[in-house]
């Protein structure tokens, strides 16, 4: 009890939990995907969006740049399904003392 | 709106359909938590005792974050601002992935570790139980998030009152007495088995308004360039500078990871497998929407060119496009959207003062029947209150609403966040970080230092500060205890938390 109220201990005695090791990386690929998705839309459209209104060239009746950021969009819709189905894995939410292999990190 | 009175009578009785189906679901919702054993009737009725599917967790993340914004003030901006507004809204298209992959496993995991009901107990247990942390929390959710639920009816009815030409109070009974009933007696079932209905009439709304206002339009080339003479603006992104726009995405796409009513599904998910199906659904669901709704805000400028008020733009179109009786399914899908969110923010108002007031400070020792019933009539209370300040909105309350969202925001995006990742976070950053980021947010968007927000939303320069803040206040202090290490970082919880 007094142990774990502890605020003196060393990080690398604690062994990281390995489902949490992929939820981080799982995180840091959700916020870099979403960064991309708003750089690349952004620049689509403030380049394509560029020059006086009036010499907009259209595509399918749209203004280039309106339909370059639905195009961006649409395929980031299949990239992000893409990545929920195949990159994201399936872990088990609760602490069944069976499940996850040991792992000790030293360096984290 | 000028509304013949022959069609506001239709519009009225397709509203009034709508609204008995969600009266039963919430008699249903009643009955079933009536025959929940005591011992898990505050897990079954905030968190559904961990057992929600991908649709329902889906559109629990997708309806509750598109509120009224979606369907009246962001078309509203799409009409007077123009495209520029209406590509900040494809920020938010990937919600779904942004909580889920963000957020939503880490804390599936240790939300069942510690047995969290709310979004705030994630942050009060990581942080110590610390007191300011939590009260500090309980004080500003429970504001910010009852001025905006308020100001969602107030919304919802004024809308009512001009399509249907009756009374603002009839209005305000009708969009808030089914949530009151399905939220307070339901509680997460019956939000969640509304949550069905509402996406469900949200999507036709939204489908068969688009198609019907793109067979009025085309060609859509000669409309588009009518928009434009109208004011080139309209149709340019560079109406607003690149910075803004950046400012405008961070706004309504990356903090959604932090708002409690967006989180709290995460609370909620049976297993990874539903959580993953969950984000395909609501892209598929948010993009339909987002795009076709806040896009035709914009059209609805070639058709309708002269509106008063620009937050009507949607209603407007449905009904110089949409026979009657769809033109009542779209107010139904306005209302969708509305008690959608109210009713997922009822629920985390309501575990926020039960669990991080009552529990905590309050009666720690409450007994399975007293917290049932503190339970209950904390949530009725809440419902009460918010319907008595919607009924004649207190002048406070619009000035509260200009900080609610942000101001939520800027003060949980990273305690929350560096919290669950950096395990060297402690309650000194994340008081700090909490308090840095809404202060800012108020001095700018008070209009005391504008110029700290450097040409954008003055969100962003708030979140810096709090972020910083978090990281350099946690390490001139003590690291975490050993216990919340082990819990949010470790392989198993020590002990009974």
């Amino acid at each position: 009890m007094k142990d774990l109220d502890s605020r003196n201990y060393d990080i690398r005695d604690i062994e990281i939990d390995p489902r949490f090791k992929i939820a981080y990386k799982e995180m840091l690929l959700t916020l870099g995907v979403w960064f991309l998705f708003m750089v690349v839309s952004l620049v689509v459209a403030y380049t394509l969006g560029k020059g006086p209104v009036d010499q907009y060239t259209y595509v399918l009746g749209m203004p280039a740049w309106w339909f370059g950021a639905i195009v961006v969009t649409l395929f980031f819709a299949v990239i992000v399904i893409y990545i929920s189905q195949f990159v994201f894995t399936d872990v088990e939410l609760t602490d069944e003392p069976t499940k996850a292999p040991t792992i000790r990190n030293r360096n984290n | 709106m000028e509304v013949p009175a022959q069609l506001r009578m239709i519009i009225f009785g397709t509203f009034l359909l709508y609204t008995a189906i969600l009266l039963g679901i919430g008699v249903y919702s009643q009955r079933s938590m009536q025959k929940v054993a005591l011992a898990n009737y505050v897990d079954e009725f905030y968190t559904a005792g961990r057992g929600m599917g991908a649709l329902v967790v889906a559109l629990m993340i997708a309806a509750g974050l598109c509120s009224a914004g979606t369907f009246l003030g962001g078309p509203g901006l799409g009409y007077a601002v123009g495209l520029a507004w209406a590509l900040a809204g494809f920020s938010q298209v990937f919600m779904n992935f942004c909580v889920l992959g963000g957020v939503g496993k880490k804390i599936g995991i240790v939300a069942r570790r510690i047995k969290a009901q709310s979004y705030l107990d994630i942050l009060i247990h990581r942080y110590e139980r610390n007191p300011i942390v939590g009260l500090l929390g309980v004080l500003s959710m429970v504001v910010f998030m009852g001025a905006y639920v308020t100001s969602q009816f107030v919304g919802g009815a004024r809308l009512f009152e001009s399509m249907t030409g009756f009374p603002y109070w009839l209005g305000l009974v009708l969009f808030s007495v089914v949530v009151l009933i399905y939220a307070a007696f339901g509680g997460m079932k019956g939000v969640s088995l509304a949550v069905i209905v509402q996406g469900l009439v949200m999507t036709i709304a939204v489908l068969v308004l688009f198609f019907a206002a793109m067979g009025r339009l085309m060609p859509l080339e000669s409309a588009i360039r009518k928009i434009g003479q109208l004011d080139p603006k309209l149709i340019s992104p560079w109406t607003w500078k690149p910075q803004y726009e950046f400012s405008m995405w961070v706004v309504f796409g990356l903090v959604t990871i932090s708002l409690p009513h967006g989180v709290l599904p995460t609370l909620t998910y049976k297993n990874t497998k539903a959580m993953r199906s969950a984000i395909v659904l609501g892209t598929v669901f948010v993009v339909l929407w987002t795009l076709m709704l806040i896009w035709m805000g914009n059209l609805t400028r070639a058709l309708i060119p002269n509106l008063k008020v620009p937050d009507h733009a949607i209603p407007s179109l449905a009904m110089t496009v949409l026979p009657p009786w769809l033109t009542g399914v779209v107010l139904a899908g306005v209302a969708g959207a509305i008690q959608s969110t109210v009713g997922a923010m009822i629920l985390v108002i309501s575990a926020t003062i039960v669990r991080d007031a009552y529990l905590a400070f309050i009666n720690p020792k409450a007994t399975a029947q007293q917290l049932k019933s503190v339970t209950q009539i904390t949530t009725i209370a809440i419902c009460a209150i918010i319907f008595l300040a919607a009924l004649n909105p207190p002048k406070a309350l619009e000035w509260v609403i200009v900080f609610a969202i942000g101001g939520l925001a800027s003060s949980y995006f990273f305690p929350m966040l560096l919290g669950l990742y950096w395990w060297r976070a402690n309650e000194y950053g994340a008081i700090a970080g909490m308090v840095g980021g809404l202060v800012t947010y108020m001095l700018i968007k008070g209009k005391i230092l504008p110029a700290l927000a450097f040409g954008m939303d003055p969100i962003v320069t708030s979140l810096v500060v709090s972020g910083l803040l978090v990281v350099v206040v946690s390490l001139l202090t003590p690291q975490p205890s050993k216990r919340v290490v082990l819990t949010y970082f470790g392989k198993g919880v020590p002990e009974e938390m």
